[in-house]
C-alpha cells in the first residue's frame, strides 16, 4: 500500500503533528503489523529527534556522571530505588488516605462544635447574648440557644431555641433571622422584638414590634401565620396554633428584670413557670385552686420568695418538702 | 517543528548546533545506523563499559530530546534517560532484549515520559515542593500514536499560555530556573512569578484533563 518513501514522509509528518486521525490509525496498524515495521518507526523517530533537537545535551558530562556512579557502585542504588519506590508510595498513599479519613471523621464530629455556639442558662439564671449580627437575645432561666459562631460560616441566620428567650433582631432583609423550636415551629423574623417560649408543654411567641412569620412543619406540609405587634400565638401539644391579643403589654418579656407580670394567669400556669425557671417541682393540692387566677406584676430572683408571694395573694398556703413546692388550699 | 518557542532557546540551539560536526548525510546514515547498532551490541557483549560509552554517545542526545517533549524539563528528561541507561547497564538488559537497542531505549523513554507527564498533571498543589511523581513503566497506552498525541497536546497547551506566562513557565519548567532567579531576571516579584506558574499549571492541566487525566485517576486508584 505504501512504499518506503511515503512511509518515511508520513512518519516525519506524524512526529511534527501534522497528520490526520485516519493516518494515525494507519500508523498504529502498520506498527503492530510486524516488529520490522516497529524498528523502522523508531529509526525514523531517532532521525527526527536528531534533526529537531529540543535542546542539546552535554553527553560527555552525562557519561562522566554515569562512569562515576557505576565505579562507586551507586548505580546499583538507582536500581533498588526503582524497586522500592512503588512500595514507598503505596505506604505514603495508604497513610494519607488513613489520616485523611480520620481527620475527616474527627472534623465531622467536631464541626458542629466549632461552628455552632451553645448558650445555656441554669435555673434562676438569666443571660443576655449578643450574636455576631448584632441581634440581642435575652435568655430566660433554664434555656438553651444554639447560634452560629461565625458569620461567614452561617448561610442563614438560624438559631435553635429550647426554653424561653426574647429577641431584639437586627434588620437584614436578605438574610432572614429564623428561630427554630424543637416542636417544629419556626419563627421567621422581619426585623423585630419578640419572645419565644418553647418548653415541654407548649410553644408561645409574643410580638412586641415589627413583623414575624410563624411556620409550622406538619407531616402534611407547612402552615404559616403572620403576626402583628401585640399579638401572641400559642401552640399546645396538639400542634394547633392559636392567636390572641396580649392584654397587658408590659407582660412582654418582663422576666428580663426578674419581674413577672400576670394577667388572670392561673395557678397551674404560675406553677409551671416557677418549675421551669427555678428547676423545682411544684405541686398543687386540691382541684379548685389550680384554676384560680392572678393579675399584677411581681419581682423576684428567688423561687421561695416568689411562691410565698403567690400563696399570700391567693390566700393559700405553701409548703416546701425536699425541694418540692406544694400549694395547699386553706380550709 | 514543535519546539518551545522562547527566544533564548532558539538561539541556544542555533549557536551550539555546530558542535555536531560529525553529521553524516541522511542517505548514508541508515546504513551506518545498522552498522552502529551491531558495533554497539558487540561492544556491550565484549566490554560492557566501553559499549555503554557508545550507547551514551549515540542515544543520550536524541533520548533526552525526546523525553523533554513529555516532561517539559531538561533536568527531569536527563534524569529519566540516565536512570534508564543505568538500569540497562546494571541489569544487563542488552543481553535479553529481543528488539534493537534503539527500539528498546526509545520505547522505554516514551513510557517513562508518558507516565511522568500524566502523574505530573494529576499532581496537585505547589509546583516546587511536591514530591517527585513515580516514574514507572507499568502503564502502556494501547497504541503507539498515543505517545505523540500526549506530548503534542502538551505542546499545544503550553502554546495557549499568554506570552509572559509562557516565558516564566518555560524558564521554570524547562530551564529549571528558580522562582527567585526568574523574578530577578524579569524584574518581577517572586509572588507574581509564583502566581503565573500556578496559573500556567492550572491552564495546562485544564486543557489536558478531559482527554488524559481520567486514565491517571483510574490508574492511581489501582495502585
Amino acid at each position: 500500500m505504501h512504499d518506503k518513501d511515503t512511509i518515511k514522509e508520513l512518519l516525519l509528518n506524524y512526529f511534527k503533528g501534522s497528520v490526520s486521525v485516519i493516518q494515525k490509525k494507519w500508523i498504529d496498524d502498520w506498527v503492530n503489523e510486524s516488529p520490522a515495521n516497529e524498528e523502522v518507526f523508531y529509526a525514523y523517530l531517532e532521525e527526527w529527534e536528531r534533526k529537531n533537537p529540543q535542546y542539546l545535551t552535554d553527553t560527555e558530562q552525562a557519561l562522566v556522571t554515569f562512569r562515576d556512579k557505576s565505579e562507586t557502585g551507586t548505580s546499583a542504588g538507582i536500581t533498588s530505588v526503582f524497586v522500592r519506590k512503588p512500595q514507598k508510595h503505596r505506604s505514603i498513599k495508604l497513610f494519607l488516605v488513613a489520616s485523611l479519613t480520620l481527620f475527616g471523621l474527627l472534623f465531622l464530629g467536631t464541626y458542629k462544635g466549632i461552628t455552632v455556639k451553645t448558650y445555656r442558662t441554669g435555673y434562676g439564671e438569666l443571660a443576655t447574648v449578643t450574636l455576631y449580627d448584632g441581634t440581642v437575645v435575652y435568655l430566660n432561666a433554664n434555656s438553651e440557644l444554639k447560634a452560629p459562631r461565625f458569620a461567614f460560616l452561617a448561610n442563614s441566620r438560624k438559631v435553635e431555641l429550647t426554653g424561653e428567650a426574647s429577641f431584639n433582631v437586627t434588620h437584614d432583609p436578605i438574610n432572614k433571622f429564623i428561630v427554630q423550636t424543637m416542636n417544629g415551629l419556626d419563627v421567621v423574623v422581619h426585623g423585630t422584638e419578640f419572645t419565644v417560649y418553647n418548653r415541654r408543654h407548649n410553644t408561645e411567641v409574643q410580638l412586641k414590634s415589627g413583623k414575624v412569620e410563624l411556620i409550622k412543619h406538619n407531616a402534611t406540609g407547612e402552615e404559616s401565620i403572620v403576626m402583628k405587634p401585640g399579638e401572641k400565638v400559642r401552640m399546645e401539644d396538639d400542634g394547633i396554633l392559636q392567636k390572641e391579643k396580649v392584654k397587658v403589654p408590659e407582660e412582654f418579656a418582663s422576666w428580663k428584670q426578674y419581674r413577672y407580670v400576670f394577667d388572670q394567669t392561673s395557678l397551674t400556669d404560675i406553677a409551671r413557670i416557677i418549675s421551669d425557671n427555678y428547676g423545682v417541682e411544684v405541686e398543687i393540692s386540691g382541684d379548685s385552686i389550680g384554676k384560680r387566677t392572678l393579675s399584677g406584676s411581681f419581682r423576684s430572683e428567688d423561687a421561695k420568695e416568689f411562691a410565698d408571694a403567690v400563696a399570700q395573694v391567693l390566700g393559700i398556703s405553701m409548703e416546701i418538702e425536699e425541694k418540692r413546692f406544694r400549694f395547699i388550699e386553706l380550709d | 517543528m514543535p519546539q518551545f518557542k522562547t527566544a533564548a532557546n532558539v538561539t541556544r540551539i542555533l549557536s551550539t548546533s555546530r558542535q555536531d560536526s560529525e553529521e553524516i548525510p541522511p542517505q548514508k546514515r541508515s546504513k551506518k545506523a545498522i552498522q552502529d547498532e551491531q558495533l554497539i551490541w558487540h561492544a556491550l557483549k565484549e566490554e560492557p563499559s566501553k559499549g555503554m560509552e557508545l550507547v551514551f554517545r549515540r542515544y543520550y542526545q536524541p533520548l533526552c530530546s525526546h523525553a523533554v517533549r513529555f516532561v517539559g524539563s531538561k533536568e527531569v528528561a536527563q534524569d529519566i534517560v540516565s536512570d534508564l541507561l543505568a538500569q540497562f547497564y546494571d541489569q544487563k538488559l542488552f543481553l535479553t532484549i529481543t528488539t534493537s537497542i534503539r527500539s528498546y531505549l526509545f520505547k522505554a523513554v516514551r513510557n517513562r515520559g508518558f507516565n511522568y507527564l500524566k502523574f505530573d498533571l494529576a499532581r496537585k498543589g505547589d509546583l516546587a515542593t511536591s514530591p517527585e511523581p513515580r516514574i514507572a513503566e507499568t502503564y502502556q497506552p494501547d497504541s503507539i500514536t498515543q505517545y505523540e498525541e500526549l506530548y503534542q497536546d502538551f505542546e499545544k497547551a503550553i502554546e495557549t499560555l499568554p506570552s509572559q506566562r509562557r516565558k516564566i513557565y518555560l524558564l521554570f519548567q524547562f530551564e529549571g530556573k528558580s522562582m527567585k532567579e526568574i523574578a530577578m531576571g524579569m524584574a518581577l516579584s517572586v509572588r507574581t512569578v509564583e502566581t503565573q506558574l500556578y496559573r500556567s499549571k492550572i491552564a495546562i492541566r485544564h486543557l489536558l484533563k478531559d482527554k488524559w487525566l481520567i486514565f491517571t485517576l483510574v490508574f492511581t486508584h489501582l495502585l
